[in-house]
């Protein structure tokens, strides 16, 4: 049996490998996504007050602070039984909505842009963000950047800092905005709608105007029939920070919604002997292995779930995009993961607009911000929607509010069984007969890169290695063949 | 019209600092967290007035968990930029070493390095293609550690040794520029 090992070593968020087995014929035997594990976080949290874990869990990861920021003030939120003004939440939301702005962007222009602007086989020089510039033109590379600039001014003047927030609390927020910050957060929100706007035209032209790509998108190899989560307000509408989490079947029925508490009665993990971390499945349906359908627990948290959990989008322009959406893919709900680059561009919309839509409320320059906690801590859930999936933040405390356990299901985590399955399915269905070349293992590489996985959080160590090596290796553990991306 | 106080995203203060150095690392991440260690003591040390460093010093220290875009953002407006991080490499642990970022083996000056954002090369390049005025000079100091998978916020004692060494190594850098 000959093993190919795909290990696309990251700097922020540790390493997974893909480790490829391929039977005497020179085909896929098995595929195994391994994701290191970063031990001891439970036993880092315990013996610290409550209120520190919104500031020590943004350390978890330098990729989405924001998201673990807001899951924990929600989780602290419940502890201390306290509902935080109206006020409160909108801030929190406005962050929220901007921080969703800067991810997004981000993923789409340096990571799957150039996947579809440069194409799935471009030599790997040209295929990343300096490629898109030069083909598409520097203005994009402009927007790129004022649009993280505008994310990164609506957080700082939020949430206290730039990157890490640091102003969420049980009850509330510490700080307000004035009317003047407000005038200038509503200015760079309707640069944002039309910078969105102008992100799905390049969608729409260089991506949906391509036959090519659009066989590539609906195509079978890319396609599982799978559960979908995702967080929905009072109208089942998307949305990232508040709600319930609304769970669909692969026909596109809903299951139920359930809130933070109760997340125990839904998920329920599956251990793997070869991995460390846990396949996470829907407990009313089971575990019935890596497989698709409506007997099988395996569900997906992504843009693309959030879409299709949810019977639409709470903004008008994001609304009509998520029309043309599930007209142009037919019908809900759509399997097809490279799909959800186009729904995250949907929200990216979204969150433009709730973002005007947010700082243009009356009461958003309220000083009615915190609600002073009365109640003896005991124990909470906080829930919100990482850009990568649902995040849950649990915690138990002491009557002093003390951390005596924490739980997390970060974004990543839901989605382990789908991405396993993903990238089994690409590499089954593209390396034949021993064939692996360089533009097949990217079109591995896009199984699971539409799912924006990230592993294991903040491991900054430099210099990474190995962006990609793939070792071939007969039965007896031999090398036969060594093939490097980028490696001197 | 955006308002004034908004200024454009690649334009720089004229009265920003020359020089940054960047603590890069995850503090709650054992010896991941080396770099911010490092850093946070450069900072002491230019402070502290019996060291007769020259007031005010055109040096600006910052502490972050980023890469890619996020990085290069924080060096926009620096003639030369310092960063400290900790190093997966084959070297005894604790080793601590200088070099160019360009000499970088890093093997991903046109890949993805991240599976979120582009290499810090990439997005020096994309900066410097927009016309941002970003440093002509990056050099990392590293120090030599494993792969941390451990959330800590101690170093371990080979780490913690280097700490000293990585500081005069980055204090030489910020004044004389010839510690490589």
């Amino acid at each position: 049996m000959q093993h190919i090992s795909i290990d696309p070593i990251t700097r922020l968020e540790g390493h997974g490998k893909i480790e490829i087995f391929l039977d005497a014929q020179g085909n896929v035997a098995n595929t195994y996504f391994q994701i290191p594990e970063l031990r001891g976080f439970e036993r880092f949290c315990v013996g610290r007050p409550v209120e520190e874990m919104p500031l020590l869990t943004n350390r978890i990861c330098g990729v989405c602070p924001e998201a673990h920021h807001m899951a924990a003030a929600k989780a602290t939120d419940a502890v201390y039984h306290v509902d935080p003004p109206r006020t409160a939440k909108m801030l929190r939301e406005l962050l929220y909505s901007a921080f969703y702005c800067t991810d997004h962007t981000t993923h789409f222009y340096a990571l799957a842009g150039p996947d579809f602007i440069m194409g799935p086989t471009a030599p790997v020089a040209e295929r990343n963000i300096l490629g898109v510039i030069h083909k598409v033109g520097l203005e994009i590379g402009g927007k790129v950047i004022q649009m993280r600039k505008y994310g990164h001014n609506v957080i700082e003047m939020i949430g206290g800092r730039k990157v890490h927030p640091c102003t969420s609390i049980p009850g509330g927020i510490t700080k307000g905005i004035t009317e003047e910050q407000r005038k200038e957060i509503e200015e760079m929100g309707h640069w944002a709608v039309e910078f969105a706007q102008f992100s799905l035209d390049i969608f729409n032209q260089i991506v949906l105007g391509n036959k090519e790509y659009v066989d590539l998108i609906v195509g079978d190899v890319y396609t599982h029939h799978t559960y979908y989560i995702g967080t929905v307000d009072e109208n089942n509408k998307v949305n990232f920070y508040d709600g319930k989490v609304s769970v669909v079947s692969p026909s596109g029925k809903r299951l139920g919604k359930y809130a933070a508490a109760e997340y125990t009665d839904w998920i329920a993990e599956h251990v793997e002997p070869w991995t460390y971390l846990k396949f996470p499945y829907l407990k009313k349906i089971g575990w019935k292995g890596f497989v698709d359908g409506e007997d099988s627990g395996v569900y997906m948290a992504t843009p693309l779930s959030r879409l299709n959990a949810a019977d639409g989008m709470a903004t008008p322009k994001a609304q009509a995009e998520y029309e043309k959406f599930y007209s142009t893919l037919g019908g809900k709900p759509v399997h097809q993961r490279l799909a959800t680059h186009w729904a995250r561009l949907i929200e990216l919309l979204y969150a433009a607009e709730r973002w005007v839509e947010l700082v243009t409320d009356s009461e958003i320059t309220s000083t009615n911000i915190h609600t002073k906690p009365t109640e003896k801590p005991t124990e909470g859930v906080g829930i919100v929607e990482a850009p990568r999936g649902t995040l849950t933040h649990h915690y138990w405390t002491d009557e002093r509010g003390v951390v005596t356990k924490a739980n997390l299901i970060v974004g990543t985590t839901n989605n382990y069984a789908p991405i396993q399955m993903s990238t089994n399915k690409a590499a089954t269905s593209l390396i034949k007969n021993g064939n692996v070349n360089e533009g097949l293992l990217n079109m591995v590489e896009m199984a699971f890169r539409a799912y924006d996985p990230c592993f294991g959080c903040a491991t900054h160590s430099l210099p990474g290695q190995m962006p990609l090596e793939i070792t071939v290796r007969n039965r007896d553990g031999e090398i036969v063949d060594v093939l490097k991306q980028f490696v001197e | 019209m955006l308002p004034e106080t908004i200024s454009p995203p690649l334009s720089s203060d004229s009265t920003l600092p020359s020089i940054i150095v960047v603590g890069l690392g995850n503090p709650i991440l054992g010896d991941d967290g080396v770099g911010w260690k490092v850093a946070e003591e450069v900072k002491s040390r230019l402070e502290e007035k019996s060291t007769g460093f020259p007031q005010p010093l055109p040096v600006e220290v910052e502490c972050c968990s980023l890469g890619g875009l996020s990085l290069m953002e924080q060096l926009i407006g620096f003639d030369s930029a310092i960063i400290v991080d900790a190093f997966a490499v084959d070297r005894p642990v604790g080793t601590v070493f200088a070099i160019d970022l360009e000499e970088l083996p890093i093997h991903s000056s046109l890949h993805a390095a991240s599976a979120h954002d582009t290499s810090l090369q990439n997005a020096l390049a994309m900066g410097r293609t927009m016309g941002a005025r970003l440093p002509k000079e990056v050099t990392l100091v590293g120090v030599a550690t494993e792969q941390q998978y451990e959330f800590s916020e101690e170093l371990t004692p080979n780490v913690a040794a280097a700490v000293p060494q990585a500081v005069q190594i980055v204090l030489n850098l910020i004044f004389r520029g010839d510690t490589k």
